[in-house]
């Protein structure tokens, strides 16, 4: 059996705005193994980037427990959280969040400075994960001289690119056309086929299939869990 | 690659990707910095830069307390004989006559003892420097060391003048050597013409009544010394006080000073506490400038961090920890900073050369300073640069590193932005402030300038010709004095278009005061009290109707205020009021010896010090009855006076050849040198408000087009929903004004408060002028007016398609 690798109990998330209480996410329990690829489905504002933030680091849950990789991470400094972003986890964002001023090598290249991995090290790993997703030819290239498919697939380079413990991805088809969409979840489905770890944002039914188990959301609640397989049968 | 030029890579990159943001922060640094490295290097020159000679630490100047720093000769030679903890040398200032041909002019020497040029340890330019070998036998050693300056200015820098004489009081000297262009002597900026030994004192400093060289009685010689290897300055001061009953002859009351060692390599004290106040202030304002010129690149940056905020929040995502972060922002303020300091140190050297012709024209005194930049100069600049650049790179730093991660996940840009909005408009108010202040200073002398024309001194003012002689340095005596003014003095009122000549001690608004103290017979003081001051001058018969100047009452001083005659003064009419409350007339004052001095007139009052002035008491006394040495001669002609005045020279020559004639002009001419305070405030505070009129004009600009470039949406919205463009323009402008209009307020107090301080140096206006402040204030609103406008009217002639296609 796979060692689990993250583990929510009992996770709620409110915001307080100006007198009013939203409560985006009540008392979620999830656990996701080694080498699963989950995806999270359901309405608009049922708070799925809310949950997708939290399993990333970039938020703090208002209550509850979030074990990563067996350590407690739910109250940890920023600085810590930072750290932590940078060695565990890989993003993927809807609208590929590159950076313009900097070459696609570079970007790529980013969160391993960060790491403080010596250049040479760098160079190696960046060109590896440049070949990965087929933009080896590209390094030099500014994000602006390139098509949205292409970009997502240097985003996906640079989540890769550090050898996290798991891919997070917000719905990283939403700006392509169908084409390049399917691309980009080939691209998925090969990395998570080599052992990556995956949890997946989705409005499309037909993308949330790539993945071997469905969540779906429901104003803040998980309301059902199923297996996509079971699903499309 | 290291992470530090990683990070400099990528600032470099970033700045040359936004040529706009670096030119703007670049030329705000680099003028914010260039005056302040002018106005350092000036300090630096004055009153920081060692002296150049060998081993500078090691030079002490002796005097005996802070108001008593001369010794006569004996004393100074048994102070060389009598210890050997410290070598000292002396000397004197003087003026010389100098005479080429025909022509006689006043140079400034300096007579120095034989150890003055080995004390110092320096080397000549060319041939030799003068030594103990020139300090032997009273009258044998006529020779002369010329400075680098004169040799340049008065003898065509030739090589072949070593050897040749120089006609100095009708002697001749040998030039013996030049002293290098480093060397300014021994007081920082006040360069002697020319030094010559200590043994021909009868010839460069005749003094008909002293043997300067053997009597204790004339203290006329300053001292100065070097330190011998290994004694510290409290050890050699001991050494010399331990001396000091024997040599000085006397016993010292407790209220006089004793000998004393003080660090070398400055001003003299007088103009030292003038430039103690002077640079510093300056520094003071030009660092205004600096601080506006920062806040200006300060809120450049926060506009782009805020331009950035979906990158900086991205890095975050991908683990940048916050001081990565901070760093990546430093080095790029950094960056900016020393291309600022750059450009900075080019245009202080720029404005440092430009210098010298704002000086005002100083004859009699060499003021050469060394205005070169040095590595001080330099450190202080970058270190300037440092400074500001992590000061003002930090605030945007830590704003914009603190983005809202989740909101990166939502795609949404609004989410992400960097509150900076209330910073940058505090930079706004503080730089519309500080350049109100500016400008209202600088407004005010410029108006006071302009009406220095019109303002009545109270003594005529265009139709006089002055110029002064000093009979003393051709050792005249005073009999000889007394006949050679008068011979002088006839002369020139026989001159055609002269009206009349008088003779006076001190010509007003000669910038400086004279003042004397005085005592009412009948009145004494309480004991310990202070006597009263009123301000001084002596002068001759037929001065007032001279000058112009009615009496009002009584009458003029006369041939017959002789010495053997009652002592008698005039006062003017603020003495007459403040001192006596009513007539002054046949009222007497007594002098030191309680002798009864009868005040026989009344004149009206006129400006001494400074133009436009409230009088102060003054007393004036008869030249005849108080003899002088130094005389202006005042000639009050018909016509132009200018035609007179080329006439002044050969007059003084057909009495005495070798006579200088000394600060010959017009009246008109001297006030231009009494007005030059005023015009070199004006300028400098004009210059200086000047840019800062730019620069916060440069930075209201940035604020507003970074406004309306965040608020193209909603701006495309409502031209969508059918606003038209001047509602729009209304808007926003609107909403920068206010902010102008915040700054304004809080300028306008700060300038009033100002300007109080600089009351005393304004003539002619208040310092609360209203049509400066008024003048200055619409300005302001103008500039900052066009600053929103421009923005917006660009903002809402845009397409709004384009702008709510842009997201
Ligand atoms: N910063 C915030 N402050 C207040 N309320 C918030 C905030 N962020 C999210 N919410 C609320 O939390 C709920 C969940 O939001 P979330 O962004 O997670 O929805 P979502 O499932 O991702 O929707 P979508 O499919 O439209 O992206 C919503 O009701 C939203 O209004
Ligand atoms: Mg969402």
């Amino acid at each position: 059996m796979a060692k689990s690798l993250i583990n929510l109990t009992g996770i709620k998330k409110v915001f307080t705005t100006e007198e009013v209480e939203t409560h985006a996410l009540s008392d979620i329990h999830l656990d996701i193994k080694e080498g699963e690829y989950v995806s999270i489905e359901g309405p608009s504002g049922c708070g799925k980037s809310t949950l997708l933030a939290i399993l990333g680091l970039l938020d703090a849950p208002s209550g509850g427990s979030y074990e990563l990789n067996g350590k407690p991470v739910a109250q940890l400094t920023l600085s810590d959280r930072a750290r932590i972003r940078n060695r565990e986890i890989g993003f993927i964002f809807q609208s590929f969040n590159l950076i313009g001023d900097l070459t696609v090598f570079e970007n790529v290249e980013l969160p391993l400075v960060y790491r403080g991995m010596p250049s040479g090290e760098r160079r190696t790993r960046v060109m590896e994960a440049l070949e990965e997703v087929g933009m080896g030819h590209r390094a030099k290239h500014l994000p602006s001289q390139l098509s949205g498919g292409q970009q997502q697939r240097v985003a996906v380079a640079r989540a890769v690119g550090g050898r996290p413990s798991i891919l997070l991805a917000d719905e990283p088809t939403g700006n392509l056309d169908s084409t390049n969409g399917e691309a980009v979840m080939d691209l998925l489905k090969e990395l998570h086929r080599r052992g990556s770890t995956i949890c997946m944002v989705t409005h499309d039914p037909r993308f949330a299939n790539y993945a071997e188990r469905n969540i779906h959301l429901f104003d803040g609640r998980v309301i059902e869990e199923g297996n996509s397989s079971r699903r499309s049968a | 690659m290291t992470t530090f030029l990683l990070d400099l890579k990528h600032a470099l990159r970033g700045l040359l990707r936004s040529p706009g943001f670096t030119f703007l922060a670049v030329l705000s640094l680099a003028l914010g910095i260039g005056v302040n490295s002018a106005i350092f290097t000036a300090l630096n020159s004055v009153l920081l830069r060692p002296l150049p000679v060998n081993e500078p630490s090691k030079l002490v100047r002796v005097s005996m307390g802070p108001r008593d720093e001369s010794f006569s000769t004996p004393v100074f030679r048994e102070l060389v004989r009598n210890q050997s903890s410290v070598e000292l040398a002396a000397e004197c200032f003087m003026p010389l006559s100098w005479t080429q041909g025909d022509q006689s002019r006043q140079i400034t020497g300096s007579i120095i003892s034989g150890s003055y040029f080995p004390t110092l340890g320096i080397n000549p330019f060319m041939g030799r420097l003068l030594g103990p070998q020139d300090d032997q036998i009273p009258g044998g050693h006529p020779v002369a060391v010329v400075s680098q300056n004169f040799w340049k200015n008065h003898l065509a820098a030739d090589p072949a003048v070593l050897g040749h004489t120089l006609t100095l009081n009708g002697h001749p000297f040998t030039i013996v050597g030049i002293t290098a262009p480093s060397f300014h002597g021994d007081y920082v900026g006040m360069v002697p013409d020319l030094w010559v030994p200590l043994s021909m004192q009868a010839q460069a400093l005749p003094d008909p009544k002293n043997n300067r060289l053997e009597s204790r009685n004339v203290q006329w010689l300053q001292l100065f010394g070097r330190l011998r290897p290994g004694v510290k300055r409290p050890q050699a001061e001991q050494t010399l006080l331990a001396l000091e009953e024997g040599v000085l002859q006397k016993k010292r009351e407790a209220r006089d000073g004793h000998i004393q060692l003080a660090v070398m390599g400055s001003l003299p004290p007088e103009i030292l506490n003038v430039m103690n106040i002077l640079l510093p202030a300056l520094q003071l304002i030009v660092l205004m400038v600096l601080l506006i010129a920062c806040s200006n690149v300060a809120n450049l940056q926060l506009a782009r961090a805020v331009a950035r905020r979906q990158e900086v929040a991205m890095r975050v995502v991908l683990g940048a920890s916050r001081a990565q972060l901070v760093r990546q922002f430093i080095t790029e303020s950094g960056l900016l900073s020393i291309l600022g300091a750059t450009g900075g140190l080019a245009l202080g050297a720029l404005i440092m050369k430009a210098v010298p012709s704002l000086l005002p024209p100083a004859e009699g005194v060499n003021l050469v300073f060394d205005l070169s930049m040095d590595w001080r100069v330099v450190s202080f600049a970058l270190l300037l640069a440092l400074t500001t650049g992590i000061l003002f790179g930090l605030a945007p730093a830590l704003q914009a590193t603190r983005p809202d991660l989740v909101s990166v996940l939502k795609e949404d840009a609004a989410g992400l932005t960097v509150r900076t909005g209330l910073t940058r408009r505090i930079f706004v108010v503080a730089q519309v402030a500080l350049s109100l202040v500016l400008l209202v200073a600088s407004g005010l002398f410029l108006r006071s300038l302009g009406k220095a024309n019109s303002v009545d001194p109270g003594f005529e003012r265009s139709r006089m010709v002055l110029f002064s002689v000093n009979p003393r340095i051709m050792g005249y005596s005073q009999e000889r004095s007394t006949a050679l003014f008068e011979e002088i003095r006839q002369r020139a009122a026989a001159l055609p278009g002269v009206r009349s000549v008088a003779l006076g001690a001190f010509v007003p608004l000669r910038g400086g005061k004279t003042t004397t103290t005085y005592e009412v017979q009948g009145q004494d003081l309480p004991k310990g009290a202070q006597p009263p001051e009123a301000n001084f001058n002596q002068v001759g018969h037929g001065y007032f109707q001279t000058m112009g100047i009615p009496v009002l009452s009584g009458r003029e001083f006369m041939d017959t205020d002789v010495p053997g005659a009652p002592k008698v003064a005039i006062v003017n009419a603020t003495f007459e009021r403040k001192v006596f409350g009513g007539h002054a007339i046949g009222r007497r004052l007594v002098d030191d010896n309680k002798d009864p001095i009868e005040i026989v007139g009344v004149v009206r009052d006129v400006n001494t010090t400074s133009l436009g002035e409230l009088a102060d008491p003054m007393l004036y006394q008869p030249l005849s009855q108080n003899l002088r040495g130094d005389l202006t001669v005042h000639v009050a002609t018909s016509g132009d006076p200018a035609i007179l005045r080329g006439q002044m020279r050969d007059l003084v020559r057909g009495v005495d050849p070798y006579l200088p004639v000394n600060e010959l002009r017009t009246m008109q001419e001297h006030l231009r040198v009494a007005l030059f305070s005023a015009r070199i405030g004006a300028l400098l505070l004009g210059v200086f408000g000047t840019l800062a009129l730019i620069l916060a004009t440069t930075g209201v600009y940035g604020v507003m087009a970074y406004n309306v470039d965040q608020r193209k949406k909603e701006i495309g919205i409502r031209m969508a929903l059918g606003a038209q463009i001047r509602d729009v323009v209304r808007l926003i402008v609107s909403q920068g004004m206010r902010v102008v209009f915040v700054g304004l307020g809080i300028g306008l107090a700060l300038a009033w408060g100002v300007s109080r301080l600089l009351s005393s140096l304004l003539f002619g206006i208040a310092a609360t002028d209203p049509l400066t402040f008024a003048a200055i204030t619409s300005l302001l609103i103008a500039t900052a007016f066009l600053a929103c406008f421009i923005p917006a009217l660009r903002a809402a002639r845009r397409d709004p398609m384009t702008a709510l296609r842009n997201e």
